[in-house]
Order: structure tokens, then sequence, then C-alpha cells
């Protein structure tokens, strides 16, 4: 199944390893200050002395300087890259006289424009994630006050997504719907 | 389908913070190198830290911060934190669906405001337990109570959250009678 809360796994991770790298190391100067642990001599100094380093050493450390603040930067745009990934899936029953591709966001265009039409509804997002053996549907539905999700539950699963799954010659296609309820009266509600 | 938040402050915060270090350290080394006179030379560095002995009050220093800031991005990996999706029940179809706990928030509060007789409401979700706050100009609330549940009991329906909370109302009279 595709990663529907995308950078949240990436940026667990990250977190976790650094903070317990920085407590691990922290709690280490910690108690070698307070001499309960005795790796260390206390009163011995944090550093050696050191004399100057290579040239090649600045290079070194440029380039590791770089490579990080890249890897940062990377950090940095997932966090706005909050959708699943749209896949692009390729449809090959004879691979030497050519295929066919299609674009997950053109598959589920006239999905998501089947229910902005169904009573109670405001805005649909529709997202075709995951790779052709495992698909999946996200679905973000923003609702109008007063709509029913129960009912819009039913038609989603039963007349419009049966639609999709049998125009892409699915066998099944699980869907992950996500309700914003807006409290907006729309301009067909009476 | 629940959803839990990304963590994405604190991890665009240390994206930031190890990337202003990595510039310092490039930016230092390329002036370094092409012989002008750099941010941080290797001697500066050397002196600030020479004569250090772990039983100074800097390693203390730097040490507990090091210490709390670890515990701090520990905690932000580690606890699970308030859903921004919650779970709706089983359809016992091949789907699952949430609602956004804000939206639901708001769909309640202005469910509980509507109801007649109620001139301004609070709700507040908790996962078990939803409370409402209502305050009327009324001087008589005799079934305005059960007037503002049965309103947020019939919009839980419709929604039907996988865990239903407990409805409780609480009425307060703007004027005196």
């Amino acid at each position: 199944m595709a990663n529907l809360n995308r950078p949240a796994r990436v940026n667990r991770a990250l977190l976790a390893v650094l903070g317990l790298v920085l407590l691990a190391a922290g709690a280490f100067a910690l108690v070698t200050h307070f001499g309960a642990l005795r790796v260390l001599d206390p009163s011995s100094p944090v550093v050696p002395s050191l004399s100057a380093p290579p040239t090649w050493a600045y290079y070194a450390a440029i380039a590791v300087a770089v490579v990080l603040g890249l890897l940062c930067l990377r950090l940095l745009a997932a966090q706005a890259f909050r959708r699943p990934r749209p896949g692009t899936w390729r449809f090959e029953s004879e691979p030497e006289r050519g295929g066919t591709r299609l674009n997950g966001s053109v598959a589920t265009e006239p999905l998501a424009g089947e229910i902005t039409a169904y009573q109670g509804v405001r805005s649909v997002n529709a997202t075709l994630a995951g790779r052709r053996e495992d698909p999946t549907l996200y679905l973000t539905v923003g609702t109008e006050q007063g709509a029913d999700l129960g009912e819009l539950r039913e038609r989603i699963d039963e007349d419009a997504v049966p639609r999709l799954r049998r125009a892409l010659d699915l066998d099944a296609l699980p869907v992950v719907l996500e309700f914003r309820l807006t409290t907006k009266t729309g301009a067909r509600a009476l | 389908m629940i959803r839990r938040p990304r963590r994405s402050l604190p991890a665009a915060l240390v994206a930031l913070v190890v990337l202003a270090a990595c510039v310092f350290v490039a930016v230092s080394g390329v002036q370094y190198l092409l012989g002008g006179r750099p941010w941080l030379t290797f001697d500066t560095a050397l002196d600030t830290v020479h004569g250090m002995t772990w039983d100074g009050v800097p390693v203390l220093v730097a040490g507990g911060v090091a210490a709390v800031v670890g515990l701090v991005l520990l905690l932000a990996a580690v606890l699970p934190g308030k859903p921004i999706v919650l779970p709706l029940a089983p359809s016992g179809r091949d789907e699952t669906s949430g609602a956004t706990r804000r939206s639901v928030h708001g769909e309640l509060r202005q469910t509980a405001a509507s109801v007649d007789g109620v001139s301004s409401a609070k709700v507040k979700l908790r996962a078990r337990k939803l409370t409402a706050r209502v305050r009327t100009g009324r001087t008589v609330t005799e079934g305005l109570t059960g007037a503002v549940s049965s309103a947020l009991e019939t919009r839980l329906d419709q929604i039907a959250p996988a865990k239903r909370p407990r409805v409780r109302v609480r009425v307060k009279k703007t004027r005196s009678s």
C-alpha cells in the first residue's frame, strides 16, 4: 500500500535517530563531568592539542558539508509534498508491439467530476497511488454542512469507484477516503 | 483510517539548523582555500576548546543542552500526538474512511449553535467524550439540553465515527430570570 502520510515516516525516523544520538552524547558528557563514569578522567582536556590539518581535510570538510546541506534541502522540500505519489501505469499485453501509459491523475478526473456532482459535496481531490498490482485510490472529499457521510460513502463505494475499477480493468481497488466537513452551506441546499 | 501529525515542524527546524551549520563550514573552508579571511579558522576553533576539561562548566552546559534537545526530538518522534484524521466506522466494503478532527469539531460546534434558542456554543471533542457548552438568552431553559444533545447525536449518526463519544451538554443562561 502506498504511503498516505508522506513525510511522516522519514521525519519520525530522522528525529528519533538524531534525538538518540544527541541524548547519548549529552548524557555521556554529563556523567563524565560529574565523574560518575570513569571512562575518561574528568580533569583531562576535552580536545587534545592538534596540529593544523592538511589541505585535503578542508576539501573533505567542504564536500561533507555540501552533501549534508543538500540532504537538508531535500528534507525541507519533502515537507511540501504530502499527497501520495501518483504513479504512471503501463499496460503492455504484447510488449514487442508497444504499450499504453496512463497517468494516474488523468484516470481519476472523471471520478472526481462525478463525485463533485453528488449532493452535499463541495470539492474532491483524487489520487491513484501505488503500482498497478496494488493500487490505492486516495480521495479527499470536502462536504457541505449537514452532508450525510454514510450515504456519500455508499454512493462513492458502490457507484463511482466500481466504474473506475472496471475502466482500469482492476480486480480490486482499495479506497481511502478523507472527509473535510465544511460549515458552508451549498448553493443547492434549500 | 487514522492519521497522525507528520512532525513537519521539528523536522524542518532540524533541517534548517543543520543546513546553517553546513553552509558555515563550507564557506569557511572555501575562504581558507582561496586565501581569504575565513569566518572560522582552525586556530580560533582550537583556541576556544583548548584548555577545556571534562569537569569544566562549558561541558556541563553543552551536555545538558544536548541531552534536553535530544530528549525533545526523541519525544517528537515517539509520541503519537493528537490525530489529524479521526477514523470513521468500517463500512464492510473495500474502503477505509476518516474525517479531519478539526472539521468534525467545527461541524459539531455549528450543529450545537444552530439549535433554536442557542446563542453561542463551544464544544470539546475528546476521544470518548463530547462536551458542548451552550449559552442561551432564554429564561426558561427546560428541554434545551435535550434538544442540543439530540441534534449532536443525529449529526454523530451521520458522521459515524469509529469510536462514538458520549455527549454531554451544559447550558448557561445569559439572562437571569
